[in-house]
């Protein structure tokens, strides 16, 4: 059973339609991207599928269960980070991780042993200051901390790396990494790198429906006009395979690129085998989500 | 029940920290004192006056008593209200802005039980402070007046309280719809408005809340029938109070 199940998702706020027909599926024990540009919905989706949003139509499943809006009981499955998390900045870490298990009503001893835990996984141990001093990243991570407090079947994370340096970006992906033995995790973003990173499973949305789905190494090779460089040595082996493939597109550092789906890369070898051109490389480079994600946009 | 008690925790967390409930502590305290000695020091400065400008001529300087302290205190009492109302309005705004109250919900924190928590504890730090206030003139008076010349100080002060409790429930209703402090402040200033504005009606005055802050009227074994005014108060905090969560549940976040 798919930990989170959104099928035909409608919301509008006014009169501007924002969801179109939403459709997706999060399998247990995935790293799920959920990409998309800014003010595409991904926020919107998220808040619906917390029971904080009503939905205009359609239906969303939590384990199964059905999601209700307001006080929804699907979300004892889930652990919440909000896009800019805000933690009440009176309280320390810890004083705020015992303030949320109280009153989601897990066990007192359960709630120490397990706030330490988590403040130690995720860099916050023995921080005494009260969080009105934490930068971004602390912040960020003191919210992964609270989402999960519960173990949580799902996470939801809301562009958990977007205002953050390399460093703790990397920080972030690292923890959502680790988690994924025990937990789901969904995460939004805009930042294609970070769901080639560490993702199994992506969703890209656009103008308010999945332009593409699915696992990520199925997708790659559904995808698959993989774009080859080609690298001829001197001039006269270059201007020889431009002439027979005017597809080639040059870089201008004395190397072509080619699309499979245009040229065969076995049409370049032996058409360079037969006229004894002499090649320094021929080489399949693996399409980025970049470039994937510009195939799907471009259609 | 833990639910309620750790978000109670949680708002006398918030009203130390921030320092609020020190700052009203200290307000009410300083009009507290400022009451009596207000009214001790009355007679002395108006002979001052008189001294130096011969054209201000006094009838007859008028014996203070006990009864001018305390209208001293019913009258400093109000402009602590309207402190405690300006500190207190954002309340709830405060975690509406911030989103901290969205993640307590998406746990599973009952809205009503928020309602209750911050009542709760608007009620108990109002307590506080106007028994610090009110403790602090009723201990210089009697050490400095006969108290006997004052009539049903009791009931006056009680009715003062609840008449504080009224600006609660009225905090707390319009937090339930409203987004911004600023908001619940002009609202609930607005009400006492419209009802200083009713209360010149000579008939509908004894209806209306805002005749509770006249209480001090009882001292003098004046006229003052306050029934009414009180029923009408009580029924309107129940009534505020319940409407706050049908409302409240209603909020988008
Ligand atoms: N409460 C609201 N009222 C009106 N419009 C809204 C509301 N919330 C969101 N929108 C609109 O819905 C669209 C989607 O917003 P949403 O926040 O879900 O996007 P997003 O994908 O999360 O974007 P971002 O990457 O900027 O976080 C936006 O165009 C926004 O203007
Ligand atoms: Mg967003």
């Amino acid at each position: 059973m798919p930990v989170l199940e959104i099928k035909d998702l409608v919301k509008s706020f006014g009169d501007k339609q924002v969801l179109k027909g939403l459709s997706l599926t999060v399998p247990e024990k995935s790293i799920f991207g959920f990409i998309g540009q800014n003010g595409t919905g991904k926020t919107t989706t998220m808040k619906t599928v917390l029971g904080l949003l009503r939905a205009d139509s359609g239906e969303i499943t939590v384990a199964g269960e059905k999601v209700v809006y307001g006080n929804t009981p699907t979300n004892r499955h889930i652990g919440y980070l909000p896009d800019v998390p805000e933690f009440y900045p009176f309280m320390t870490a810890g004083e705020y991780l015992a303030f949320c298990g109280e009153i989601s009503g897990m066990d007192r001893g359960e709630i120490r042993s397990r706030s330490e835990e988590l403040l130690e996984a995720v860099g916050l141990a023995g921080e005494k200051h009260r969080i009105k001093g934490y930068s971004r990243g602390m912040r960020q991570r003191l919210g992964i901390a609270q989402a999960l407090l519960g173990r949580p079947r799902l996470l939801i994370c809301d562009e958990p790396t977007s205002a953050l340096d390399p460093v703790g970006r990397k920080e972030i992906l690292d923890i959502l990494v680790r988690v994924r033995e025990e937990t789901t995790v969904l995460f939004s973003t805009h930042i294609l790198s970070d769901v080639e990173r560490i993702c199994t499973d992506v969703a890209f949305l656009r103008e308010g429906v999945i332009s593409l789905g699915g696992s990520l190494s199925e997708i790659r090779r559904s995808y698959r006009s993989d774009i080859y460089i080609l690298e001829p040595e001197g001039s006269e082996a270059a201007a020889a395979l431009k002439a027979a493939f005017p597809m080639l597109t040059d870089t201008g550092s004395g190397s072509f690129t080619f699309r499979d789906t245009e040229l065969s890369p076995f049409e370049v070898m032996s058409f360079a085998a037969e006229r004894k051109l002499p090649l320094i490389k021929l080489e399949r480079s693996e399409p980025t989500l970049e470039d994937l994600f510009m195939e799907v946009v471009g259609q | 029940m833990r639910q309620l008690n750790a978000f109670i925790k949680k708002e006398f967390t918030e009203q130390l920290r921030s320092r609020r409930l020190y700052i009203l502590g200290a307000v009410f305290l300083f009009f507290g004192i400022m009451s009596p000695a207000a009214a001790k020091l009355m007679p002395k400065i108006i002979e001052l006056v008189a001294e130096q400008d011969q054209s201000f001529k006094i009838e007859a300087v008028k014996e203070v008593s006990a009864l001018d302290s305390f209208d001293q205190f019913f009258k400093n009492v109000s402009t602590s209200l309207i402190v405690f109302v300006i500190m207190q309005a954002g309340i709830f705004t405060r975690e509406y802005s911030s989103g901290t109250l969205l993640l307590s919900l998406t746990r599973g924190m009952e809205r009503r039980k928020v309602i209750a928590a911050k009542a709760f504890t608007l009620t108990a730090v109002w307590t506080a402070c106007y028994l610090v206030c009110f403790g602090t003139t009723y201990a210089y008076t009697a050490y400095f007046w006969d108290m006997s010349v004052v009539n049903d100080l009791w009931t006056a002060v009680l009715l003062w309280w609840i008449y504080g409790l009224w600006y609660i429930a009225m905090i707390v209703f319009f937090s339930t719809f409203l987004n911004s402090a600023t908001a619940v402040i002009v609202c609930t200033g607005a009400i006492f408005l419209a009802g200083d504005l009713l209360a010149m009606i000579p008939k509908a005055e004894r209806f209306i809340p805002t005749y509770l802050s006249g209480s001090s009227g009882l001292l003098r074994a004046r006229d003052f029938d306050y029934t009414p005014a009180l029923v009408i108060t009580l029924v309107s905090i129940v009534l505020l109070l319940s409407a706050s969560v049908p409302m409240f549940n209603k909020k988008q976040l």
